[in-house]
């Protein structure tokens, strides 16, 4: 399923998706492959993204 | 005459750790840190291009088995142990490559692909080195030098090709991502 929460977040504060990854110290593809879906990430990534974007876990990743 | 071949291999062993030098300058940073490291998805899927690498050479060594024993050639034994490894590597690096997990987070691809073609040169030259001899010897044997050297070729031929290919794909998603933005 895809997380749109996480990609609206990151584009209200203008970042690109290699930007959010540099923040968070994954790759590109990371980040893409979390907001289409198609890869769960774990509770330490999920806090790095959340800080990188102020948001709440609940706010990017609570259906 | 000794001492001769003493110096030669002295020689060759300096060449060597040249080439792994500029080959570990090339991969590492400005700094010496190691560019390589895996984020978590990279992590397991590279674990999961290991796992199918691993079964491939299972596979590959079990057919060769079974054709070494029916013809008891010790160079299609020799031959398909090395091919079989070859086509694990090129299923371990095409599936990495392919799911963006063979270069680590901040590496930089062009210098993998570099490495590559340089490779995959080198092999190609001794493929033609090998082949002058013949691809098949006088004895009617199959040139073994000249086989496994063309295998090596066309396999990191083929991780070269896949490496290109995923850069098109990879470019094509980030104009599609800067539309959307």
């Amino acid at each position: 399923m895809k997380n749109l929460k996480l990609k609206s977040a990151r584009a209200a504060k203008d970042l690109s998706q290699q930007q959010l990854a540099d923040l968070c110290g994954v790759s590109r593809q990371t980040i893409n492959a979390i907001e289409k879906g198609d890869y769960n990430p774990s509770i330490n990534l999920c806090i790095q993204i959340c800080k990188a974007l102020d948001k709440t876990l609940d706010e990017l990743f609570w259906e | 005459m000794s001492s001769m071949y003493m110096f030669m291999g002295i020689g060759a062993g300096v060449i060597c750790a040249l080439i792994i030098l500029m080959i570990l300058k090339l991969v590492r940073g400005k700094n010496g840190s190691c560019k390589g490291e895996p984020d978590e998805r990279q992590e397991r899927l590279r674990g999961n291009g290991y796992k199918f690498g691993y079964f491939t050479m299972l596979a590959g060594i079990a057919v060769v088995l079974f054709i070494a024993g029916r013809t008891n050639s010790v160079a299609v034994a020799t031959l398909g142990v090395w091919i079989s490894v070859l086509v694990s590597l090129l299923v371990f690096a095409g599936y990495c490559i392919w799911n963006d997990a063979y270069y680590g987070v901040k590496a930089n691809p062009r210098k993998y692909i570099i490495l590559m073609i340089l490779i995959t040169v080198v092999d190609g030259i001794n493929t033609y080195l090998q082949s002058l001899n013949g691809w098949i010897m006088e004895d009617g044997t199959l040139n073994t030098g000249a086989v496994s050297m063309l295998a090596a070729t066309i396999a990191f031929g083929g991780v070269l090709l896949i490496m290109l290919a995923k850069q098109l794909k990879d470019r094509r998603e980030r104009e599609g991502e800067d539309e959307e933005s």
